[in-house]
């Protein structure tokens, strides 16, 4: 029972951890730009591969898989910024099209993806192999990898979004784009970082979700989905609130998953976000004030 | 050079700006010297909030010029104007909600980089606004209209700037908080302890509405 417990625990800080990584990233640019990427499970594919393709062909310490996967997302982001968002921020329309580019952005990565690699799955390097027992129980060393790895971000962009000049403008941004460029915050200069942020985010996410199972162009679908899912139960924009509300619904699927059977992991976990949205509309933690946005 | 009176802080030359193909102001000009306060008085619809845009650069112009300190500052982005020097304290506050006070006050410093500045400035905030300073750490959306008011007025109180546009600085508060404010702005006459000589305020209180 302690084992079964545990075993649940170790499984939801897992996935919990990779779902908030992205699900944060997301919430980033609904909030600070009013943006829903689509383009979010592609650009943790690119993550995926820029890994794979780093240590095996450059050669470099699978450790440096993650690093490479950051900076190869951040100009992601840079790119997406440029190619579209900023010709197209506050023209008419905008919210509706930047979902239709994105999903475009993430068709084209997708098959960029396929010609470069093939679409035969390839294994992740950024693992760990072996594990440790606790109190009877199994835990790899990928788990607490992945879990170091999420706490280690999240601790940093609470930090980044809290107690830096550059994360206060953010938020200042988020709330009031116009009262931020009367402070003297260029909104451009603010968008851009949160795409590469965002772009970066995805990038370390979908590293993480391919060293459990494993890299290929798709590898990001089902995890976009779920991370939406989550975006919106939590109230979109509201990190702090996407954070618990990913490790919530990590929790709901992985108990299912274990008491009942696997398929019915994700069914339940669907259930569960609309019987909360039923509940509220706006998501737990959101309110009208975003919604107004 | 030598006319006696001190160039215009701000030289608004003949402009004509609106909405699309909607004309609100029509060949404006208004000249400003430093250290002086000039108020816009007017009925609703009438432009002066458009004007206000207008100098900070969120309304564009069809025609004419606007100089802040002898540069011209037409055509820049918002952002630029502010980190030229024009305060502009919105009608409607736009506080941001979810940031405490002092988040906000911040926020107003956001261009200054020196940390002993800000605090200097954070300490005058607080000294002309004491109750901002109770609430340093309380959301701004808790606060109550009068205090989101001191809190737009001190947050445009933060920054470096030459020029304060006040945009209805009493509309919807009690007749006894618009005393207060108006004190307030009669003290800001006067100079702040940290500005450097010549550069005055110039503070165009809108509609005094009492």
């Amino acid at each position: 029972m302690v084992g079964s417990i545990l075993q649940i625990l170790v499984s939801t800080l897992t996935l919990g951890g990779i779902y908030a990584i992205s699900a944060i990233g997301l919430a980033l640019l609904w909030g600070v730009m009013g943006m829903l990427n689509m383009a979010q499970g592609a650009l943790m594919a690119v993550g995926a591969y820029a890994s794979v393709y780093a240590v095996a062909q450059l050669g470099i310490p699978w450790m440096l898989g993650l690093p490479a996967a950051v900076i190869i997302g951040g100009i992601c982001g840079w790119l997406l910024f440029f190619a579209s968002v900023r010709w197209m921020l506050g023209s008419a329309g905008y919210e509706t099209n930047i979902i239709i580019v994105t999903v475009g952005f993430a068709i084209a990565v997708k098959s960029l993806l396929i010609i470069a690699f093939s679409g035969y799955p390839k294994r992740q390097p950024f693992t760990l192999e072996g594990g440790f027992q606790l109190a009877g129980t199994m835990v790899p060393y990928q788990t607490v990898l992945i879990v170091s790895v999420t706490l280690t971000l999240m601790l940093a962009l609470t930090a980044i979004l809290y107690k830096t000049r550059m994360g206060l403008a953010i938020r200042a941004t988020a709330q009031g784009r116009r009262a931020a460029a009367l402070m003297g915050v260029p909104a451009e200069r603010v968008f851009l970082q949160v795409m590469m942020i965002c772009g970066a985010l995805a990038a370390i996410s979908g590293v993480l979700v391919s060293s459990i199972a494993n890299v290929s162009p798709a590898l990001g679908d089902d995890a976009m989905l779920k991370v939406f899912i989550i975006c919106v139960v939590a109230g979109l924009g509201n990190i702090p609130g996407t954070i618990l509300v990913s490790f919530l619904l990590a929790l709901v699927e992985v108990t299912i998953q274990y008491a009942v059977a696997s398929k019915w992991g994700f069914p339940v976990m669907l259930c569960a976000a609309i019987l909360i949205l039923i509940w509220r509309p706006a998501g737990i933690f959101g309110n009208e004030r975003i919604a107004r946005n | 050079m030598h006319s006696g009176l001190p160039a215009p802080l701000l030289d608004i030359t003949r402009v004509s700006a609106g909405y699309g193909s909607f004309t609100v102001l029509r060949d404006v000009s208004i000249s400003i010297r430093p250290g002086t306060v000039f108020g816009i008085i007017g009925p609703n619809g009438h432009g002066k909030t458009t004007l206000m845009n207008a100098i900070s650069g969120f309304v564009r112009l069809s025609k004419g010029s606007i100089r802040l300190g002898g540069q011209r500052i037409d055509g820049l982005p918002p952002h630029r104007i502010a980190a030229s020097g024009v305060a502009h304290i919105p009608q409607g506050d736009l506080v941001f909600p979810d940031l405490s006070v002092f988040e906000n006050l911040s926020m107003g410093a956001y261009l200054e980089r020196s940390a002993a500045r800000q605090r200097e400035r954070l300490d005058y905030v607080y000294s002309i606004f004491p109750k901002l300073g109770q609430r340093s750490n309380q959301c701004a959306s808790s606060l109550s209209g009068g205090e989101r008011r001191m809190l737009a007025i001190g947050r445009g109180l933060m920054g470096d700037s030459r020029l304060l546009l006040v945009d209805e600085p009493s509309l919807g508060l009690a007749p006894i908080i618009i005393e207060q404010i108006y004190e307030v702005l009669r003290v800001l006459k006067k100079k702040r302890p940290d500005d450097s000589g010549g550069g005055g305020k110039s503070c165009p209180p809108h509609r005094p509405g009492r």
